[in-house]
């Protein structure tokens, strides 16, 4: 990732953290993931993982018109910023992923 | 035909394979990635349909306009998605193009703006097209981590929330089919479709 776009993420996190919460999403981290290519393209993107604390509270719904305000702002944010951004995906998390994936990989085993 | 694609019924599937009302840590991981892939098209076709009926005359056979769809690619939607939300992310008064368009998009730009008044224009695309276009960029990168990535993580929360996205993505689009920027967003698909191409 060239350094440029580093910058622009950096400042794009840090504007996200002030900003939360976003209705119902409360962010408690950002990280940014190596960029990926879509069907042998080159196109580069940068994933911007956001860490939400407890997005759905185990109630099998999900704040969907918050998710796509947090959304829309960091496509803002990217359009602001003075860094040459490549595009942007925005990856949303719950803060407890590793926890429900370690249950959910455990039983795949247990059925396999 | 007598079983053409139906987005409603693989968004039906999505939302079986998610897991809703399954009770904790069901159902299982690889369900999970078949619901993002199935909530990931259950939007494209639902954008491909709509597109294929905005373009043909009322009253066009079912099976012209599931032909037609064919002519529409992946990448397509995708590129024309990218720059409707590159657009509507312009809220400032932008002198030129927003950040991220190409020249060849300053029409969808002149479309989906309006002059400042400072000079310059600004966005002014419907919350509900802006909706559409990054909930499908996000789950076209979504369904390449579900269905190529073996490290790639959905939990139950992040696999739910990826189907709902796409059920309001196509709510939006099945009530706005007569709005003229969605009527747009259609034609553009189609001119970046290289089905005439060929």
């Amino acid at each position: 990732m060239q350094s440029a776009a580093v910058n622009g993420i950096d400042a794009i996190r840090d504007q996200i953290l002030n900003e939360s919460p976003f209705g119902d999403v409360r962010i408690s981290d950002v990280r940014t993931r190596a960029e990926a290519s879509f069907d042998g393209d080159d196109d580069a993107y940068v994933h911007l993982v956001v860490y939400a604390e407890d997005p759905g509270a185990g109630a099998d719904t999900w704040p969907v018109q918050d998710v796509l305000k947090l959304r829309q702002r960091v496509l803002e944010l990217a359009v602001e910023s003075d860094a040459d951004l490549p595009r942007i995906v925005v990856d949303v998390y719950p803060q407890r992923e590793d926890e429900q994936l370690t249950r959910g990989e455990a039983r795949d085993s247990a059925e396999s | 035909v007598s079983h053409p694609i139906d987005p409603a019924k693989l968004l039906e599937q999505a939302e079986a394979l998610a897991g809703v009302d399954a009770g904790p840590g069901r159902p299982s991981t690889t369900d999970h990635r078949r619901a993002v892939s199935a909530a990931y098209y259950a939007l494209f076709h639902a954008i491909s349909l709509a597109a294929a009926r905005y373009i043909l005359p009322d009253g066009a056979p079912d099976e012209e306009i599931w032909q037609t769809t064919r002519w529409i690619d992946h990448r397509d939607v995708r590129a024309v998605c990218e720059a409707v939300a590159a657009c509507a992310a312009s809220r400032t008064a932008t002198v030129g193009l927003p950040k991220g368009l190409s020249q060849r998009a300053e029409p969808l730009w002149d479309a989906l703006s309006e002059p400042g008044e400072k000079g310059g224009r600004v966005a002014k695309v419907p919350v509900s097209l802006w909706a559409v276009a990054i909930v499908f960029v996000a789950l076209h990168a979504a369904r390449q981590s579900a269905d190529y990535d073996h490290s790639a993580e959905f939990s139950k929360d992040t696999t739910i929330g990826h189907v709902q996205e796409a059920s309001v993505a196509m709510d939006y689009l099945r009530e706005n089919a007569a709005n003229p920027d969605f009527q747009r967003f259609f034609a553009w698909v189609f001119a970046r479709a290289s089905g005439f191409k060929s």
